[in-house]
């Protein structure tokens, strides 16, 4: 009896351990620190990365003192707080800061990929951002469907997009190179979590609230 | 030589052993999709591309999670048997072991050929399950 227990009580000890210590470490891959140390010293190809493109979309004042780059995922309940958040600030700080949106979609949402790709094609119809503001807001809507597809064609249709044209753009290689791109900038600056926020050059920790955001950005000014 | 020939027990406890390793590698896949990070690449580049891909995930389950499960299998089979020592009990075993080393050569064939990325995480697992299978066949006729 005793060697029943032993075996069953090991096995479950066993399975509850590597459970335990896998979430733990799969949890700290994702908080772990970008290598602050290597963006802090700017090097030059972190500052290339970092710097705005012609191809860049952007909200606010291209020659603004700040500039925030933001990695982020469309699927990610963060992403959308924090979308929302620099949406606000945009009105608020007016020219004196930049905000710019770069693609990180995460294996680990379904849509993510299909829903750069759609504002990406809006993009290309000058509707970057309105797309962009009707997935984010619509978020848990299609985020929980099987058929997100559809619903991101709804939101095509309400902005009026050309769907003949929106169709050709989602499945040009040159756009899906884009987000492919973005994503592996991303990655050489070290984004492991999404959002990822940079300002003026330097990844800094996600404020948790508006006030904090606010005053990261007005420090710089 | 029939006496230097290893225990069944012996045996019993390799397969335990590399299924506790399987179990470990698709537990962390799991929760890196669950939890939404990024994996950590080691030895070879290319995970997050595979992870990425549409290949890493059926509808809206991962297919790491698949794996956990079918180790989870694995180390109770395992251990009933070094519990009850009963000969009969590998007999179905294959009829597990097989599917789940032909959808792995599967992965194994989008990871090369499709996504053409490695993905280390994939590799331990394709190992696991093939050495899985291999000791199944070896329990069904010896033990």
């Amino acid at each position: 009896m005793n060697k029943r227990y032993a075996l069953w009580g090991g096995l479950l000890a066993t399975m509850a351990l590597i459970i335990i210590v896998m979430v733990r470490v799969a949890d700290d891959d994702t908080n772990q620190a970008p290598a602050s140390a290597a963006i802090q010293n700017s090097g030059t190809a972190e500052s290339e990365i970092l710097a705005p493109r012609d191809n860049d979309w952007i909200k606010g004042n291209p020659d603004a003192d700040v500039v925030v780059v933001k990695y982020s995922d469309f699927q990610c309940p963060a992403c959308r707080f924090y979308a929302s958040m620099d949406d606000q600030l945009s009105q608020e700080m007016g020219d004196d800061v930049l905000f710019i949106f770069r693609h990180f979609p995460l294996s680990s949402f379904e849509h993510s990929n299909l829903a750069s790709r759609y504002t990406e094609a809006a993009g290309r119809q000058d509707k970057f951002w309105r797309m962009h503001d009707l997935i984010y807001i619509n978020q848990q809507r299609w985020s929980r469907s099987n058929d997100a597809e559809s619903i991101f064609r709804q939101f095509a249709d309400s902005i009026d997009l050309d769907m003949t044209q929106l169709d050709e753009d989602l499945e040009d290689p040159d756009l899906m190179a884009r987000i492919r791109s973005d994503y592996e900038d991303g990655q050489r600056l070290g984004v492991r979590a999404v959002p990822s926020l940079f300002i003026n050059g330097e990844m800094i920790q996600n404020p948790s609230s508006m006030d904090e955001y606010r005053e990261m950005i007005e420090s710089r000014l | 030589m029939a006496g230097t020939e290893k225990s069944p027990v012996t045996w019993v406890v390799v397969f335990l052993v590399i299924a506790v390793i399987g179990f470990a590698d698709a537990v962390y896949l799991t929760a890196s999709h669950y939890i939404g990070g990024l994996l950590t690449c080691a030895v070879v580049e290319g995970c997050d591309e595979v992870a990425m891909s549409e290949y890493a995930t059926i509808g809206p389950f991962p297919v790491a999670l698949g794996g956990a499960l079918f180790y989870a299998v694995m180390l109770i089979w395992g251990v009933v048997w070094l519990d009850t020592r009963k000969s009969g009990l590998f007999r179905l075993m294959p009829y597990i072991t097989v599917p789940a080393f032909l959808f792995s050569m599967w992965l194994m064939y989008a990871m090369f050929f499709l996504i053409q990325a490695l993905c280390i995480y994939c590799l331990i697992s394709a190992t696991t399950t093939t050495l899985l299978m291999l000791l199944s066949f070896r329990f069904r006729w010896r033990i």
